[in-house]
């Protein structure tokens, strides 16, 4: 018997397999049990040297060019074969859109226990899940009483722990000779580092008072500075200086990130309602009379151009006197 | 005249080609009999008040004379058609029986020949006034090429010079009794007299063939079909013309058991008279002059709506006759852009000659998109979500809605228990800043006539009109079940609504929902007010106002004149107008288009405000809180300061204290 854990990865391992190698160990010491983790994909080359000190007994390296994109039929046959091989009594892995139908239907090929999205797993005579429910007002500590059991750990929640340096024992693997039903053919990337708008917890917007396309930078600088999506107001849109992609609104995206700073919108309604459940609005307008200023809670009279330099200095470089 | 072989011949042409026409129009009578369902309008109730108006139509022309060149030209050709009618059998008879005819030897036999010789030549020069217009004027209304209309052109000019020669040759033989009154052939009889005896026979002879096969070919015309076929199915679709008002749409029946399917995505769902508009069309174009989705390059023009749906219905007629299924619309030869383009602005049923339904035609292709397949523009889908839950489009709090008369001290039903007049605030009145300025306004006019007046506040909901025009009826029949079951709790005299939206809703949807009152709208209202003495206005004037007309206060519901004599009460100045009244152009938010983004061609509402304010205009007035959202949107875009206002705002401006 031992602890299995599904390092993800989409070219370069993502940060999200070490915090479940991470989870894992914990589960694994307290078990009594060795950890072993499986990748899945192309030659990981020298990736595999971030695994030092994870505590992994065994990595069983499916590599192959044909396990480079993630196919249903592959990993599925995968990972359910290894945890029958090794008769494991834990499977974790990550609750990314990947790892949660990967483990869903492992699951269900086992027909085993599955807790999705948990922030926390541990072991107590069997695996111990929390996970948040009812939109997060409550956190549930559900106990698995079967094994195998299984588990998707939600990302950026768990430390990733090392001690030592020690290397897992590698055990090369190739593809499984199963037939696909789906091939993929071609995987088109959305504009790197783009933060999605609807899942921003910061946004910045501009409106028709930005003036023009070329004002943009400005916006993204401070967007950059503070981790936030750009967003625009239907008039920045109507005028073809965005995307409507980045339109906020009750005709383009409807947001409620924590912090929403308008630029230069005057704020109708229309764009109200696409960002009236943020949870705190920042106004930055001209114009003392813009409706953006009855429903913000910081309403900043002045130029954007002034502004809104100012306020990325002050986040990248502290407050100054 | 004829030899013997010629008869026989004439006779065997004759014959088989009206064996052949007879079955055809059978065919295109059968086709819309079975593909077409029962229409949900009774369309022989009041058959005289139908018989007389088509009647009208057809021989006055009221429709055409909308553009007098045109009318005045068609008109030749229309009562052309009926004197040639007789000329037809005539001749027809004529190869049996020589010298026949149908007033036999009477002195009105003699007045017939010269009528028909002065039609003869009044269709001539009526086609070619058209054939001008076509060709040299080149209109944007009219298709170019089109060999439908060259056909047509062809052989109506070619019939009558073959009647005049065919006439002119007999004369010049000697053989016609009544020469003296055949006014133009007598003229061209002289020519012919002068190519001698031998080769005037063989003339004769062919011009006589010439005529009698142009006439048949004319028939043939009607049937295979060419758009000619309006002839006969425009007087049809004349007689059969909606009587309900323009603004109310069918109401569907959500709760029949055995409905297999809602709305339209196939030929076979539209009702009988929906098919016979096809038939019923013939390409003038004057649907598109005025079709904001046209004008703005977007791609639905209803003429082409019309004739692709005429196209697949005719090149669809086995499998209908048949009963079997054809291919879906929406997709096949109308794309989903077009459906989801349309504003309802009636521009095109408001000058359609032949009154055909066009908005009906989208409306339903909607319903079935939305209620069938739940296949709609993405932002549709975050008002109707909105309009249910919150009662409103943008999703504003339930409680939040009376919020705009804080300090206003407007009564609310629930506390009066009833008043004279029930205030309808409406969405935009309630939660856009902008609006709330037309609903303060509107209270302070209130106030200052000492009208009895109370509003829903919190008990308000959204009439679900627009999403009712985007297909989903089931959200809007949910609403007016329970907008009618609030407004049944009160007290009232009359409703007060300041959205022409709000307001065909009210006059003509809502009845059928079990909510029949009166409603007038703020435009009516202030004039009322006004004339009856209970306002008083400062006519200092002010800045030159443009009014724009509302497509659901104008088209849909007749309201053109009394906000224009509100503006003059209140001492405006008017700037023209290139389109207003019947011809008005749509802000471009009707038909629920406020809710959905505008990708496709030119913004209709910048196209609309430019032209509002080429005569000078400083001032937009309107009288719908969607209009005044599109043009100020439109001001703001073109970098304008007009201002847009309301009708309210402007008389609360203008109030004498």
């Amino acid at each position: 018997m031992s602890i299995l854990a599904i390092l993800e990865q989409r070219g370069t391992l993502k940060p999200c397999a070490l915090e479940t190698a991470s989870a894992a160990r914990r589960v694994a010491r307290d078990a009594g049990l060795a950890l072993d983790a499986v990748y899945i994909g192309a030659d990981p080359g020298d990736q595999l040297s971030q695994l030092a000190g994870l505590g992994i007994r065994r990595l069983f390296c499916h590599a192959d060019p044909a396990l480079e994109h993630y196919t249903n039929d592959r990993h599925v046959s995968i990972v359910a074969d290894l945890v029958r091989e090794l008769n494991a009594a834990v499977v974790l892995g990550s609750a990314t859109a990947l790892g949660k139908e990967l483990c869903a239907s492992v699951a269900a090929r086992l027909d085993v226990d599955l807790t999705q999205d948990c922030v926390e797993v541990w072991w107590d005579g069997g695996l111990m899940t929390r996970k948040p429910i009812y939109a997060g007002k409550v956190l549930a500590d559900v106990r698995m009483t079967h094994v195998p059991a299984m588990a998707t750990l939600r990302p950026n929640v768990t430390p990733v722990e090392r001690d030592g340096d020690a290397m897992p024992e590698i055990v090369m693997r190739g593809a499984p000779a199963v037939s696909c039903r789906t091939e993929l053919k071609e995987a088109v990337m959305t504009a790197a580092g783009a933060i999605e708008l609807t899942e921003a917890k910061r946004v910045v917007s501009g409106g028709r008072g930005i003036g023009g396309p070329e004002t943009w930078p400005v916006l993204q600088a401070l967007c950059d500075a503070i981790g936030a999506a750009l967003g625009a107001s239907r008039a920045a849109v109507d005028a073809k200086w965005i995307e409507p992609s980045h339109q906020v609104g009750q005709t383009g995206k409807v947001v409620s990130p924590d912090l929403y700073v308008a630029c230069g919108i005057s704020g109708a309604i229309q764009h109200q309602a696409g960002m009236r459940t943020s949870r705190i609005v920042v106004a930055i307008n001209k114009d003392a009379n813009a409706p953006v200023f009855k429903i913000c809670d910081y309403g900043i009279v002045g130029d954007l151009f002034e502004v809104v330099p100012l306020l990325t200095r002050v986040v990248t470089e502290g407050p100054k006197g | 005249m004829l030899t013997l072989p010629e008869k026989v011949v004439f006779a065997v042409i004759v014959a088989v080609s009206l064996g052949y026409f007879t079955y055809r129009a059978f065919v295109l009578v059968r086709l819309i009999r079975r593909a077409g369902k029962p229409d949900p309008e009774d369309r022989l109730h009041d058959l005289g008040a139908r018989m007389t108006g088509a009647a009208i139509d057809v021989l006055l022309q009221r429709r055409t004379f909308r553009k007098p060149w045109i009318g005045s030209l068609h008109l030749l050709i229309v009562w052309g058609f009926f004197v040639f009618a007789v000329n037809t059998i005539n001749h027809f008879a004529g190869a049996f029986l020589p010298g026949f005819n149908l007033f036999g030897q009477t002195f009105l036999a003699n007045i017939y020949a010269a009528t028909a010789d002065l039609f003869a030549v009044l269709i001539i020069a009526g086609i070619a006034g058209l054939a001008f217009r076509r060709h040299v004027l080149r209109p944007d209304l009219l298709t170019r090429p089109s060999p439908e209309s060259a056909i047509v052109f062809t052989f109506i000019a070619g019939a009558m010079a073959a009647y005049l020669c065919a006439k002119a040759t007999e004369m010049a033989l000697g053989k016609l009794p009544n020469a003296e009154w055949h006014f133009v052939a007598s003229w061209l009889a002289r020519g012919f007299a002068a190519v001698g005896p031998g080769p005037l026979v063989v003339a004769a002879h062919v011009a006589w063939w010439c005529d009698g096969l142009m006439h048949l070919a004319l028939i043939g015309l009607l049937v295979i079909p060419t758009k000619h076929v309006h002839l006969v199915a425009g007087p049809f679709n004349l007689l059969f013309r909606r009587f309900r008002p323009r603004g109310q749409m069918t109401t569907l029946n959500l709760e029949d058991e055995n409905a297999e399917s809602f709305g339209v995505s196939r030929m076979a769902e539209y009702s009988w008279k929906q098919l016979l508009d096809l038939y019923a069309c013939i390409e003038c174009g004057r649907c598109q002059e005025f079709c904001p989705t046209h004008v703005s390059k977007k791609p639905l023009s209803p003429k082409k709506l019309v004739v692709d749906l005429k196209h697949h219905l005719l090149s669809n007629a086995s499998p209908l006759l048949r009963g079997d299924e054809t291919g879906a619309l929406v997709g096949g030869p109308i794309a989903a852009d077009a459906v989801w383009a349309c504003t309802t602005c009636a521009a095109c049923m408001e000058h359609c000659p032949m009154a055909i339904e066009h908005i009906d035609k989208i409306t339903d292709m909607r319903r079935h998109l939305v209620l069938m397949e739940s296949d709609f523009p993405e932002t549709a889908a975050t008002a109707f979500r909105n309009m249910e839950t919150a009662g409103n489009p943008w999703g504003f709090a339930r409680n939040d809605r009376a919020a705009w008369a804080d300090g206003l001290e407007v009564p609310v039903m629930a506390e009066k228990g009833g008043a004279d007049v029930l205030y309808w605030v409406g969405c935009s009145g309630s939660y856009d800043d902008r609006c709330k300025n037309i609903s303060k306004a509107m209270v302070r006019i209130l106030k200052a006539a000492g009208v009895d007046f109370a509003m829903l506040g919190e008990e308000e909901r959204c009439t679900c009109e627009s999403a009712r025009r985007l297909g989903n009826e089931y959200l809007f029949q949910m609403a007016a079940r329970e907008i009618a079951e609030t407004l049944n709790t009160y007290a009232f005299k009359r409703i007060l609504v300041t959205c022409p939206h709000c307001y065909n809703t009210f006059k003509n949807e809502f009845p059928a929902f079990g909510a029949a009152y009166e409603v007038v709208h703020h435009a009516a209202f202030i004039q009322e007010m006004i004339e009856s003495g209970r306002l008083n206005l400062e006519t200092n004037g002010g800045p030159l106002v443009a009014f724009h007309d509302s497509c659901y206060l104008g088209r849909h519901n007749g309201l053109y004149d009394a906000p224009r004599r509100v503006l003059a009460s209140a001492g405006q100045k008017m700037a023209p107008v290139a389109r207003d009244r019947e011809k008005g152009f749509c802000c471009g938010a009707g038909g629920g288009r406020m809710w959905l983004e505008e990708h496709l061609g030119e913004p209709i509402n910048v196209l609309r405000f430019n032209e509002l304010t080429a005569g000078g205009a400083d001032c937009i007035a309107a009288a719908c809180p969607f209009c005044i959202t599109m043009l100020s949107d439109a001001a703001k875009r073109e970098g304008q300061d007009t201002e847009v206002l309301d009708l309210a705002e402007i008389v609360a401006r203008q109030l004498s204290l």
